[in-house]
């Protein structure tokens, strides 16, 4: 009985001996991803049109590839575009007849490629570009009547652009704009969504209008 | 007298494997557990990676016993990062790990996974960087796969690590902050 309990102990004991030695280092790590929207101009951001000739009237004018816009993003995305006042801001006046109150939307503006995301309003073609009140935008947020060059108002699945690099992504990230405006004789504008007031011609002046391109997250 | 020459005798084989024992250790000297992070915030850092070189040095001390030297992560759900918060609602917060690569040498170049930087996986599945899950055939400092009984004291060109990160999640995951841990794991080799 001796023996055996002996034999036991030296099995035990011999099994522990056995364990296999390890020892372990542990580097914690965090990792902290940044939402990026980057909107860039490679264009110069002033573009002007001058008529000064009865074919600039009457055939207007148009600026092939006037702007230039990249988007980087590693978020989802829309990308709209509005004027950032109801009308055309007169600098000076070349005469005292006409109406000095042009409406934003004597501007024409088309995307060279469509808007994938299907939204309703637009610049897949040339197409006047709202004001501020009639693009809805309060506060910088859009609403359905906003023009969108990619996205729309929604979050829903294709109501958004994803996200990447304007060098990696041309045909999704890369905008080119062309800009048109066709004053016609006398200058009414006929291509303008918004008719000029009273006596429905405009006021030989120097005018101009800001235009805001905004790249917001698909909140 | 004859019954204690059995219980004499298990004393000193007992005494004697102690000593076998005492003379086999495999451990990391110096240990320094560090904290890193990644940060992104340009374009660019997410398109190219960021890299944290020589961010830990494991110093091997392994006397008596050849060793393996394998890394993993560890996670909640295996295979891909924890999220610590989410900052928008766009995006795949599933991040795998092994968008997460290392990088681990000496100079000696003893590692089997070389001077270039390997993707990392869950600890279940680990990278090997001396040895393997079998046992290995002895190899000594100077050779790939240097798995030796040594220490870093006198041969730290092969008993010492230095290691390299580096994180490349490209754009389509969720913007947020996201943790895991990265296990060295010094083990005897059986």
């Amino acid at each position: 009985m001796k023996k055996i309990f002996l034999f036991l102990a030296m099995l035990g004991f011999s099994a522990t001996s056995f364990a296999q030695l390890s020892d372990e280092e542990y580097a914690y790590v965090t990792m902290d991803l940044q939402g990026i929207l980057n909107l860039t101009m490679t264009t110069d951001p002033t573009v002007n049109f001058s008529f000064k000739s009865i074919p600039d009237y009457q055939q207007g004018i148009t600026k092939f590839n006037a702007t230039k816009l990249d988007v980087d993003a590693t978020v989802a995305w829309d990308l709209f575009a509005y004027a950032s006042t109801d009308r055309w801001v007169q600098v000076d006046a070349y005469s005292t007849n006409g109406t000095p109150l042009l409406p934003a939307e004597i501007l024409e503006i088309q995307a060279i490629r469509p808007n994938a995301s299907g939204a309703t309003n637009n610049f897949n073609s040339f197409v006047s570009l709202k004001g501020l009140g009639n693009s809805q935008v309060g506060n910088g947020i859009p609403t359905v009547a906003t023009q969108f060059l990619a996205g729309q108002v929604g979050t829903a699945v294709n109501q958004s652009y994803a996200p990447g690099a304007a060098a990696a992504n041309p045909a999704t990230n890369q905008f080119r704009l062309h800009y048109k405006i066709k004053p016609g004789i006398p200058a009414t504008f006929p291509n303008s969504v918004v008719p000029l007031g009273a006596p429905g011609y405009a006021q030989a002046g120097y005018y101009y209008l800001e235009v805001v391109y905004a790249l917001v997250e698909d909140l | 007298m004859k019954n204690l020459l059995p219980l004499f005798t298990f004393f000193l084989l007992s005494a004697a494997s102690f000593s076998h024992i005492n003379a086999q250790t495999v451990s990391f000297a110096l240990k320094t557990t560090p904290n890193v992070n990644f940060d992104f915030n340009t374009i660019e850092k997410y398109q190219k990676g960021i890299i944290i070189p020589s961010f830990l040095t494991l110093r091997v001390e392994s006397p008596g016993a050849e060793w393996d030297l394998y890394v993993g992560t560890t996670t909640t759900t295996n295979g891909f990062f924890d999220v610590n918060n989410a900052y928008g609602s766009s995006g795949n917060s599933s991040i795998p790990v092994n968008i997460l690569q290392a990088r681990v040498y000496n100079t000696a170049n003893t590692t089997q996974t070389g001077t270039s930087f390997f993707n990392l996986s869950d600890i279940s599945s680990p990278n090997y960087i001396i040895g393997s899950s079998g046992n290995d055939p002895a190899a000594p400092c100077g050779v790939t796969g240097a798995n030796a009984a040594g220490s870093y004291n006198t041969q730290p060109q092969c008993y010492t690590f230095k290691v390299d990160l580096k994180a490349t999640p490209g754009l389509n995951y969720r913007a947020g902050s996201y943790s895991l841990r990265v296990d060295f794991i010094l083990m005897q080799d059986l």
